[in-house]
């Protein structure tokens, strides 16, 4: 008899269908894992249990009961706490006022801070951390965040816990902590649903795996009846490697080098190189300075030390502009919010880095703006209505490939990528991992910012692994392998292949 | 035209659209004045004031900012001009020998063409002067646009005092017949049936458009509408184009606080309290969004006929002054919500769509 | 260098508007010594009230992330409705209706701005004109003149009593302290408190964490519509009249009070007593530019230019944090 069931969940976003028909049928006092990759519905599926969003249709029991949640009150009150992948806490209060913040203690309106500073003691302390309940979250780095949202779900209670991806920003000790707490609920008889997508977390922990892919209800499986790569096939469905072969690119000249790079408190000593040619990833957990040090590169950030070179010329790169002139292209992780711009069409999109290259007299050429809208169009089969069409309604993979077209219309040699496929179906994942590989035969230098360590895996020529803002790791193709890639990201090892060029 | 088609969004021009209704319901239905030309012409001389500072005001809000200061400024910039006449004619009225007298019986005394031309251009400057305080208030301090330009609201209003003593001045004083007629003509001249200043309008308009159409300047400031992030990422000028979209809208105001003196002929520091409402109400009645990221110079253009038509129109059809402040505050919030209601309409068509998806998915297969 | 300014900006913040007070009294005094007086002091203090008590609700709504631009009007259509009703009603009746008038207003901007999903500060800005239009519309533009000689009660808010010798306007001071300690209770000690706090620290975590994001905001506006009418009630009281055109502009003053007092225009974080310091100290500017002969046109200018440098002091903080990242 399952404890909590949804059936039949439905969830439309404008221009797409997010989930449809997800059955999850949990029973009590289980760890059941919810797996599927990026864009499969996973944190969807979440948000509407948790009443964060409506669903569109199905209907939700829990006990045999049916019940309607309709509000983050009302899922709190029938026994649902969620830990969301966003950190939701606010930095302006304390780290007590965060945790019990929809139960403060108090008669009348009034907040007993003696009392809440209290509970909020005795929690720290039944996990051992080192935080005060008056700290202020402002003040505190990124895994205590993530330690206090911990925190905030259990304070409810609950009776089911939902935990998205809590391991992001964790780092070893952290996660074993983790580990021991959701043993602990699981001896408590709490029921936990837990995503993620690190396939190792879930053998680890699971008792039965639901796998979601595309918003679709896959199947679910005790942990016994799997191995990993069962349970890969059931995430990808069509195996990756069949839409996209990976292919060795000879290697060319050195394109970027980095020495020394560093900032305090944020990273340090970050030395590497890209030549032409290779595709090589970074790899590294939520927080440990890799968004912090492609950023400086590209003069989006100040660094206090080291050096840039560019082609062999060490180059002074204070802002995008300057990158843009020395070859840099630059496509950030936030599509939506920093990537795209939203209300402009398609073709005022993709010349904006080089508006003064194409302008006559100061007056931007439409000509030559439909001319390279076409080229780009031809090269990388994009799909829209026509060229005045607002890029806000293009699907996922067609808005990434025209920020990636904006890259390389500026005539860059290096491209930076973070997080390339978040948030895009798998078709337009393929094309996209395709189009970064001809690029590389082409004679790019690309380096891929990526969580998903299976991405790394198959577009990869060669690694690098960051651990709180060093380079830990820079492994070659052949050696790779997720446990080699997690124990660097976690400080738990170092690893230089023999013969990469750092 | 086809190519015309393919261009312009026919869509997007609602408030177009509305006011050609507006005026044929006001035409079919008799309403009292509206089918008298002179009527037309006083909407068009009242629009040219906001549709000038309109094409700047549309610039700005594109880029996500916002100028409360701009009615001040037009009344402290309008003092400037008369006092500035003044300051070049030859001597002070009262110290006059000989005083002429024109036929119409007003007193007048020496100013070269030399001041007028000064007069024009100190003053235009001080516009640009103005906007790029505001700007760099903007860019260089962080200061939000909407709090930064409430204080240079009190400011220049208060210059406005200062520079004019508090005292109300005409123009007709200063000058001779001839420079007379050119002011005459700056403010209520008809050109082809049309206010002078109505022209003036539509110049602005077809600069600001090309601006924001065909220049890197509008489209930086598009861009920094859409997203300061991804603009930095883009390699744009974002503190530059902040100012310079101020400044910009400085010297609109400018040239509507010049044309706006000349129209009325004098000038005092109280003048203009609240303009900034009307252009506000405008541009976002054009369908600009206080969100940033668009804009449209022929429908701020077409919403400041409307708004004029309005305002023309209340008092003719016997609605007096004080409910008319009620109602225009009504337009402001249902200019500021249309833009949400639309997106309510529209994500729920949306979702309408793909449930008929679904369901016709879901009977094809069994 | 860093570490210096980081503790210059944290002594800023904790005394930087005690140190402009400090300034600003020694400044008039030399100007004009009259100001010092123990009489005229003591009037300043009682005077704060009228821009003390909506700076207080203005704290609220700017540590909500919100703002207010309608508080002028509010005041405006306030007197109307006291001076209006006082005659036909009595003080207790009128004083209850005004503030019950104050709070709709609110409510109304608060409605505006979770219903209609405006930003407030446009939102309050449009209903701005709403209710200086009612106002205008309800007296038909004329004043509404209380007689003093049939309403001696009318006075009560601005009492002037003799204490040891020197007259005070003891009831304007006593709701000043008591509005300003209520505020602070408030603020610091109740859930409303930390509700406004979070729900300007970030208010999609607010929502999120299950706080009713929209009542929370309409109750901060309807908090600072009620100080609105509050400060209405002194000034009414003081001019025996109401008028539409009352407080054109007063919104300047209030917002002035709340950034000068050091609340943080990011939201999530306000400053009672700073507020109540920086209206002191505006009331004071006021009460030395008029010793001085200056009229009111002047001494908005005055804290126009006030506005804008305690606004380049607040921008220039952040860019020396910015500056460190």
């Amino acid at each position: 008899m399952a404890w909590i069931e949804a059936r039949k969940i439905c969830k439309i976003f404008p221009g797409v269908r997010a989930l449809s028909d997800v059955t999850l049928s949990v029973e009590k006092g289980e760890v059941h894992a919810v797996v599927g990759e990026n864009g499969a519905g996973k944190s969807t599926l979440m948000k509407i249990l948790g009443g964060l969003y409506s669903m569109d249709s199905g209907r939700i029991l829990i006990d045999g009961k049916e019940c309607e949640i309709k509000s983050i009150a009302d899922s709190l009150r029938h026994g649902i706490s969620v830990i969301y992948q966003e950190l939701n806490l606010m930095p302006a209060l304390t780290v007590a006022e965060n945790i019990y913040i929809s139960g403060l203690p108090g008669k009348m309106g009034c907040v007993n801070y003696r009392e809440l500073n209290r509970r909020t003691q005795t929690l720290i302390d039944s996990l051992g951390l080192h935080i005060r309940p008056t700290d202020y979250v402002s003040a505190l780095s990124v895994s205590q965040r993530q330690m206090v949202e911990i925190l905030k779900a259990l304070s409810h209670n609950s009776e089911i816990i939902i935990m998205d991806e809590p391991t992001a920003a964790l780092n070893n000790q952290e996660v074993e902590t983790l580990y021991g707490i959701i043993r602990r609920l699981r001896a408590d008889g709490k029921t936990i649903i837990y995503i993620s997508h690190r396939l190792r977390e879930v053998f680890d922990l699971s008792d039965r795996v639901t796998v979601l892919r595309d918003g679709e209800y896959i199947g679910t499986r005790a942990i016994g009846e799997l191995d990993e790569r069962k349970l890969v096939e059931m995430m990808v469905g069509r195996d990756i490697s069949q839409l996209y072969q990976y292919a060795v690119h000879p290697l060319g000249d050195m394109l970027l080098e980095i020495k020394g790079l560093s900032k305090e408190g944020v990273f340090s000593d970050v030395s590497f190189t890209l030549r032409a040619g290779e595709v090589v990833g970074m790899a590294g957990l939520m927080g440990c300075g890799r968004e912090d040090i492609v950023k400086s590169i590209y003069g989006l950030l100040r660094h206090d030390a080291g050096s840039v070179a560019v082609n062999g010329e060490t180059v002074d790169i204070r802002r995008p502009t300057d990158a843009i002139k020395q070859g840099i292209g630059f496509v950030t992780e936030d599509r939506k919010d920093a990537g795209i711009f939203a209300l402009m069409t398609v073709r005022e999109n993709i010349t904006l880095n080089i508006l003064r290259v194409i302008s006559k007299f100061r007056l931007i050429s439409a000509a030559k703006e439909r001319e390279l809208l076409d080229t780009y169009t031809k090269r990388m089969n994009m799909r829209y209505a026509n060229e005045v069409q607002r890029i806000m309604n293009l699907s996922g993979g067609n808005q990434q490939k025209f920020v990636l077209a904006r890259a390389l219309a500026s005539g860059c040699k290096v491209l930076i990528l973070c997080e390339p496929t978040r948030g895009i179906d798998v078709g337009a994942k393929a094309e996209i991992y395709q189009l970064l590989s001809s690029l590389s035969e082409q004679g790019y230098a690309i380096l891929v910012i990526s969580s998903e360590l299976p991405e790394i895996m198959s577009i990869c020529y060669r690694t690098l692994v960051i651990f709180q803002g060093r380079v830990t790791g820079n492994i070659l193709r052949d050696e790779m392998d997720e446990n080699l890639i997690m124990r660097c990201a976690t400080g738990g090892a170092t690893h230089f292949s023999e013969g990469a060029m750092l | 035209m086809r190519s015309l088609v393919k261009k312009v969004d026919f869509r997007e021009l609602g408030i177009f659209y509305a006011l050609i209704v507006l005026w044929l319901v006001l035409i079919v239905t008799g309403a009292p004045g509206f089918r008298q030309f002179s009527t037309y012409q006083s909407i068009l001389q009242k629009a040219s004031f906001m549709g000038i500072c309109g094409v700047g005001m549309t610039l700005c809000i594109a880029s996500k900012h916002f100028d409360q200061s701009i009615g001040s400024m037009s009344a402290f910039l309008g003092c400037t001009f008369v006092m500035l006449l003044r300051a070049f004619s030859d001597r002070p009225p009262q110290e006059q020998v000989g005083v002429t007298v024109r036929p119409d019986g007003v007193e007048y005394m020496g100013i070269t063409w030399t001041g007028i031309l000064a007069a024009f251009l100190i003053t235009l400057a001080l516009g640009v002067l103005c906007g790029l305080f505001n700007g760099v208030l903007v860019a260089k301090l962080r200061i939000p646009a909407f709090i930064a330009t409430l204080g240079t609201l009190y400011v220049l209003r208060g210059s406005a005092y200062l520079v004019t003593d508090s005292q109300p001045y005409v123009i007709n004083q200063q000058i001779t017949e001839k420079q007379y007629a050119l002011f005459k003509y700056l403010g209520t001249g008809v050109i082809l049936g049309l206010p002078f200043s109505f022209w003036v309008m539509i110049l602005c308009a077809v600069a600001g458009g090309i601006v924001l159409r065909k220049m890197k300047l509008g489209r930086d400031t598009l861009a920094i509408g859409n997203s300061v992030e991804a603009s930095r990422i883009s390699g744009v000028n974002i503190d530059k184009t902040k100012i310079l979209v101020f400044t910009l809208l400085g010297g609109f105001v400018g040239i509507a606080a010049i044309l706006n003196t000349c129209y009325l002929a004098s000038e005092n520091a109280g003048m203009l309290q609240g303009f900034e409402f009307d252009v506000i109400t405008t541009v976002v009645l054009g369908g600009t969004a206080l969100a940033g990221g668009k804009g449209n110079i022929f429908n701020s253009m077409s919403a400041a006929l409307f708004f004029a038509t309005l305002t023309v129109g209340m008092p003719l059809i016997g609605i007096g002054t004080y409910p008319q402040r009620i109602i225009q505050g009504a337009i402001l919030l249902f200019a500021f919500s249309i833009n949400e209601i639309r997106a309510q309409m529209e994500s729920r068509r949306v979702k309408a769509g793909a449930r008929r998806a679904a369901a016709l998915k879901s009977a094809t297969q069994p | 260098m860093s570490r210096r300014a980081d503790l210059f900006w944290r002594y800023w913040e904790k005394f930087g508007i005690l140190a402009i007070l400090v300034v600003a009294l020694v400044v008039f005094a030399i100007l004009t010594p009259s100001i010092l007086t123990i009489g005229n002091l003591l009037n300043v203090m009682a005077r704060s009230a009228i821009v003390g008590i909506p700076a207080l609700g203005m704290t609220f709504a700017i540590c909500s992330g919100g703002f207010d631009l309608s508080v002028g009007s509010i005041v405006g259509l306030s007197t109307c409705v006291w001076a209006s009703a006082l005659p036909a009603v009595g003080l207790i009746p009128a004083t209850l209706l005004t503030l019950a008038v104050g709070a709709v207003c609110g409510l109304l901007n608060g409605l505006a701005i979770t219903k209609l999903k405006i930003v407030t500060f446009v939102a309050t800005l449009s209903m701005s004109m709403v209710f200086r239009g009612v106002a205008l519309v309800y007296t038909d533009g004329a004043k509404q003149m209380i007689n003093r000689s049939e309403h001696p009660e009318a006075k009560f808010f601005s009492q002037s009593v003799n204490v040891f010798g020197q007259p005070v306007q003891l009831t304007q001071m006593l709701m000043l302290v008591a509005v300003f300690a209520a505020g602070y209770l408030l603020y610091r000690y109740t859930r409303f408190g930390v509700y406004t706090r979070s729900v300007g620290s970030h208010e999609v975590s607010a929502r999120t964490s299950g706080i009713r994001v929209d009542r929370t905001l309409i109750l901060v506006f309807v908090l600072t519509g009620a100080t609105a009418a509050m400060s209405a009630l002194i000034t009414a009281s003081q001019l025996m009249q109401g008028a539409a055109t009352l407080g054109v502009g007063f919104e300047l003053e209030v917002i002035t009070a709340t950034i000068l007092g050091g609340t943080s225009l990011a939201g999530g974080r306000g400053n009672i007593w700073g507020s109540l310091m920086a209206a002191v100290m505006l009331t004071l500017t006021r009460n030395g530019l008029n010793l001085l002969g200056l009229s009111d046109e002047y001494q908005r200018l005055a804290i126009g230019v006030i506005l804008l440098l305690a606004l380049a002091i607040s921008g220039i903080q952040e860019l020396t944090k910015e500056a460190r990242q």
